[in-house]
């Protein structure tokens, strides 16, 4: 099978989700092409899968290359005479629109793992909306989403779901107590007695509920430290800072710098709670997916999470940790201390069920490969080396 | 906090004061609040609510759909929209979303410092009904306050519409204070027909191919005979329903009910085993549910057989009030049962803790304060928001394991 991908950029430093479909599809032999218009060059997980995925960057040099990023996109799949096209997110639907006008002879399948809610942006929405209604199948990566997509977007049918997850083959780093004290070190609190590790999950962010994050340090104990990841002299980090003065918490907020996705995961394996909270703003938010779930499971860090009913019926049924609501600091501290006051041995058992769950029921194949079958048919099994 | 104008509010609604009743559960609450009630509905001279707990109501009957022709019965309702648009109630409720078309014109202009507030208590899937749905989306941005009855509901309607007012939820949930039958030995053993250890279904809805009941009766013939099935037939069986039933050989084991009032409806639930909750996914408004018989169920004590979708699976694992299949599934349906049926054998499930459940988390009771406050706030002098939060999460009082 030959699938021609048109995505934005996977470079080493972002999350590997949005190109998850196709390095899957490759892995089982099949042929890519992807097409992504941007200027980082392709992360280095993609190697195995090369021979496979041919990677063409259009350079993003304003926005008259986006004309330059059509012209490439059209002929190819004319040349190329794909099995499929798969575009991935809302940003490349207004260059997918012109598919629309070729014969078709492949079968088009858009894929998105955000979502934009009515009002965010009339260009992305229109041009989704339109693109969406014409492709043969939709995927998206939540179950509320798929109805609430199906329903604004007037579909013919409910979109597919794939949730955003990690796969089972991906190389996750075990958690080591040398590695753990090698990270304490380094942060400088060698000398916090019963250290509580919390992962922010990223830089401080208002959309990441960062301000009310630091907030309930003030309701936990002295142990209890938040790591953010950012670069110095980030404007978050300088934000942050100022808040940590405000409210008399230094020492309490640590900063590593911004790793990339292979050093998060590394982190991730010395914390003890995994924070993933979101603001209750827009649909987008509300019905969530994160890439984050996975991560923090497989480094088996039980998470926090904004008590928002889609993530909260995830958390009740797979036990993965607790929610909290997210505009309030008491209530995001009152999550974290549950969390934190689990003795050690259980705790432990805990870890091992969350990365347990992580690659069995909700990874990555375990949700594509069937969905994978229904859309591209008899062919898709027949043809898939794996 | 100072009133600016009167607690007067006129409750209109198309939905008829005697098949259920939810819908004035709302004014029920207000009325308790202190607000004056004008309630203009469907047989309401014979409303349960207004004679059990409001006497003190002002009320009209609304002649539409009651038996005269289809120009009196619009009539009746125009004039009734007009007398509500230039009449002196300050607070205007238009309950039911079959009047979106006519209010959305009648209430077009200048409405003279009066609140508008729109309840629907269903959904308008933009898929099914997209005029509709339009007409809704441009009365609803008139209002001053929307309530829908769903929590998943209320959120798309205002990322969809892009409303601009408060979003409240209104759930069709009942008091808790509503008058539950006991239990008869009489009803029972019509229930369950003389079968030794049955173990009875009780669907409080006809043969309605949205309510999933041919699965349900698909899934009743995969399982032993001590299961029963009562339904509300309204005296008439289907003969689509005559024919899968005595295509499967169950037609003994399913009871179907002549019509009954409210009170016999929760009679006959009362002396059942589980409530069945099963919809087809087939629009966003039946796949986000907020079904009234939910409470129905709950406040006799009876564990609930839901479909696994979003908003009623979360419920159901939330408190622990049930168990959730496939409903397009009949083994998965008939898995449901037998895990109700045997869990509820070991001591799961126990009426008191299903009711205990309903009296802490679902009756309207707890619904009613944020309700209430906002009606006052319509009415206070408090500056019009120009954009209201998204509505609250949802269930009142502290989650179950």
């Amino acid at each position: 099978m030959k699938v021609i991908f048109v995505c934005y950029p996977t470079d080493e430093s972002s999350a590997p989700h949005p190109a998850m479909a196709v390095a899957t599809l490759a892995r089982m032999g099949h042929e890519v092409i992807y097409l992504a218009w941007g200027n980082l060059p392709p992360a280095k997980w993609l190697d195995d899968c090369i021979g496979r995925i041919q990677h063409r960057l259009c350079p993003k040099r304003g926005i008259l290359s986006a004309l330059g990023f059509l012209f490439e996109v059209v002929p190819t799949i004319l040349s190329a005479k794909p099995d499929c096209v798969l575009v991935e997110g809302a940003q490349q639907t207004p260059f997918a629109l012109w598919l629309l006008g070729l014969p078709r002879k492949f079968q088009l399948i858009y894929q998105t793992q955000n979502v934009v809610g009515p009002g965010q942006s009339w260009i992305y929405e229109s041009c989704e909306g339109l693109f969406a209604r014409h492709c043969d199948w939709v995927i998206v990566n939540e179950p509320n989403r798929a109805r609430f997509f199906q329903c604004i977007y007037r579909l013919k049918k409910t979109p597919e779901v794939i949730r955003t997850a990690l796969p089972a083959l991906w190389p996750v780093p075990e958690r080591t107590a040398s590695y753990r004290d090698e990270v304490v070190l380094a942060l400088g609190l060698a000398n916090v007695k019963q250290l509580k590790l919390i992962a922010a999950g990223g830089g401080y962010r208002d959309d990441r509920m960062s301000p009310q994050l630091v907030e309930a340090l003030l309701h936990l104990p002295k142990n209890y430290i938040v790591v953010f990841s950012d670069w110095p002299g980030s404007d978050g980090r300088r934000r942050c800072e100022e808040q940590v003065r405000k409210l008399k918490l230094e020492g309490r907020v640590v900063f590593r710098e911004a790793p990339g996705f292979a050093g998060m995961m590394k982190m991730l394996t010395a914390c003890d709670i995994g924070i993933m909270l979101y603001p209750d703003t827009a649909i987008g938010h509300f019905y969530q997916s994160p890439g984050r779930l996975t991560e923090y499971l497989r480094c088996g860090v039980p998470i926090v999470t904004s008590k928002f009913p889609g993530l909260e019926l995830l958390f009740l049924k797979y036990g993965l940790g607790e929610t909290a609501i997210p505009d309030s600091s008491e209530s995001i501290a009152e999550a974290i201390r549950k969390i934190g006051e689990i003795p050690v041995p259980e705790i432990e058992h805990w870890r091992k069920r969350l990365q347990e769950t992580a690659l069995g029921e909700l990874a990555y194949e375990t949700q594509a490969l069937p969905v994978f079958e229904k859309v591209f048919g008899a062919a898709f099994r027949e043809t898939s080396a794996v | 906090m100072k009133l600016q104008t009167r607690k007067a509010v006129l409750f209109i609604t198309t939905y008829a004061a005697t098949d259920t009743p939810h819908g004035e559960h709302l004014p029920w609450m207000l009325s308790e609040a202190g607000w004056e009630v004008t309630v203009v509905a469907p047989h309401e001279k014979d409303s349960a609510v207004r004679q059990m707990f409001c006497p003190g109501w002002k009320w009209r009957n609304l002649k539409f759909r009651t038996g005269q022709s289809k120009i009196a019965s619009e009539l009746s309702l125009l004039w009734e929209l007009l007398r509500a648009r230039f009449g002196r109630r300050p607070v205007i409720v238009l309950h039911s979303q079959g009047i979106v078309a006519r209010a959305w014109y009648l209430f077009l202009g200048p409405l003279f410092g009066k609140k508008l507030i729109y309840h629907n208590p269903d959904y308008y899937d933009p898929i099914t009904y997209p005029v509709r749905s339009w007409m809704e989306g441009r009365l609803t941005r008139r209002c001053d306050l929307f309530i829908a009855n769903e929590y998943h509901r209320a959120y798309i309607v205002r990322s969809q519409h892009r409303l601009r007012c408060p979003v409240l939820v209104s759930p069709p949930n009942l008091a808790a204070r509503w008058p539950i039958p006991s239990r008869s030995e009489k009803i029972r053993s019509e229930l369950d027909g003389a079968v030794k250890d049955a173990f009875v279904l009780r669907l409080n809805s006809g043969f309605n191919p949205l309510r999933m009941v041919a699965q349900v009766m698909e899934a009743l013939a995969l399982l032993p005979a001590r299961f029963r099935l009562v339904m509300s037939g309204g005296g008439s069986v289907n003969p689509k329903a005559e024919e899968l039933m005595r295509r499967l050989g169950i037609r003994e084991r399913v009871l179907m009910l002549p019509p009954l009032d409210y009170a016999g409806v929760l009679e006959y639930t009362n002396n059942a085993d589980a409530g069945v909750l099963l919809y087809a996914n087939n629009d966003l408004g039946n796949y986000f549910t907020s079904p009234g018989r939910l409470t129905e169920y709950l406040a006799c004590g009876l564990p609930v057989l839901a479909s696994r979708y979003a908003g009623l699976e979360n419920l159901v694992q939330r408190f622990g009030i049930g168990e959730c299949v496939d409903c397009e599934d009949p083994r998965s349906i008939a898995a449901g049962i037998q895990r109700l049926e045997s869990a509820i054998a070991s001591g799961g499930y126990k009426r008191a803790k299903m009711r205990q459940s309903f009296e802490d988390h679902f009756a309207f009771e707890k619904w009613a304060p944020p309700l209430v406050e906002a009606f006052n706030n319509l009415v206070s002098d408090k500056p019009k928001v120009k954009q209201a939060p998204p509505p609250q999460y949802w269930f009142p009082g502290p989650a179950e394991g």
